[in-house]
C-alpha cells in the first residue's frame, strides 16, 4: 500500500500496471490506524475475529465490495 | 490466569523487540532466551506464519513481517522518541504511530520507482499533512493471497 498525492497521481504511476483496486484518504487511514492493531505487543494477544476488523474498516468509511474481507461472491 | 504458550512468549519476543526498533530475534536466538530447541523455535514460527499472526520470509524463513513493523528495510520508517522503525506500507507506517503512542514523529516514505519522496509528521499525537491517499492494489479480500505484495 503506496502514498500518492492523489487518485489521478496514483493512476499515472500505476499506468504500466494493473489498476489499483481502491484508495482510502491519509484521513482515514488515520483513523483506521488507531486500533488496527490494538493489544499487538501484549503477550497474550489473540486475533480478534474478521467482524472486528470489517466494523473497523466501516468506521473509518471504507465500505463496499473492494474492502470486504470475505470474497464478496461468498457473503 | 493460565502462563501464556511457546507460540504467544515467541510472537511476543518478535513484537517487543520490533516495538523497541531493533530486528525481530532469529530462531535461533529465541530458541537460546527461551531454553527450548531450535526446532521447536522453528515450529513456533511456522505455526505463528499459518496463523498469519507474523510473516516469514519464503527463503530463510526467519521473520520479514509483524505487522505493523517490517523486519526488512522498505520504503516506509517511523522515526521518533530516538528511535526508527520500518514498516510494511504506508498504512504501517501511521499504524505505528498509533500503536506506540508517538506523539512526535517522522513518517518518511523515500518514494522511488517514480514516486515523489515524502516525509509526515506528528505532532502532539495528531497527524499534520492529510493530503494524500493510499492506495490497495487488490480488494481487502484478496490481501493474504501475497500479503509482501500488499
Amino acid at each position: 500500500m503506496l502514498l500518492f498525492r492523489s487518485e489521478e497521481a496514483a493512476g499515472a504511476w500505476a499506468s504500466a500496471g494493473e489498476p489499483m483496486a481502491a484508495f482510502m484518504t491519509l484521513d482515514q487511514c488515520w483513523r483506521l490506524s488507531r486500533n488496527w492493531y490494538e493489544g499487538r505487543l501484549d503477550v497474550e494477544y489473540e486475533r480478534r475475529p474478521v467482524d472486528h476488523f470489517q466494523a473497523l474498516l466501516g468506521a473509518a468509511g471504507l465500505t463496499g465490495d473492494a474492502w470486504s474481507l470475505s470474497p464478496p461472491h461468498l457473503k | 490466569m493460565t502462563s501464556p504458550g511457546p507460540d504467544q512468549r515467541i510472537r511476543h519476543h518478535v513484537y517487543s523487540a520490533l516495538a523497541r526498533g531493533a530486528h525481530a530475534p532469529t530462531a535461533a536466538s529465541l530458541a537460546a532466551t527461551l531454553g527450548v530447541p531450535v526446532g521447536a523455535a522453528r515450529d513456533s514460527l511456522e505455526r505463528l506464519h499459518a496463523a498469519r499472526a507474523l510473516v516469514l520470509d519464503a527463503r530463510t524463513r526467519e521473520v520479514r513481517m509483524a505487522s505493523p513493523f517490517s523486519n526488512i528495510s522498505t520504503a516506509y520508517r517511523v522515526e521518533g522518541q530516538g528511535s526508527s522503525w520500518n514498516a510494511n506500507c504506508a498504512w504501517d507506517a501511521l499504524a505505528i504511530v498509533r500503536l506506540l503512542h508517538l506523539q512526535d514523529a517522522r513518517i518518511i516514505d523515500d518514494g522511488g520507482h517514480g514516486r515523489e519522496r515524502r516525509v509526515l509528521t506528528v505532532v502532539d499525537g495528531d497527524l499534520v499533512e492529510r493530503d494524500g491517499v493510499i492506495s490497495s492494489p487488490r480488494p481487502a479480500w484478496r490481501w493474504w493471497e501475497d500479503i509482501v505484495f500488499t
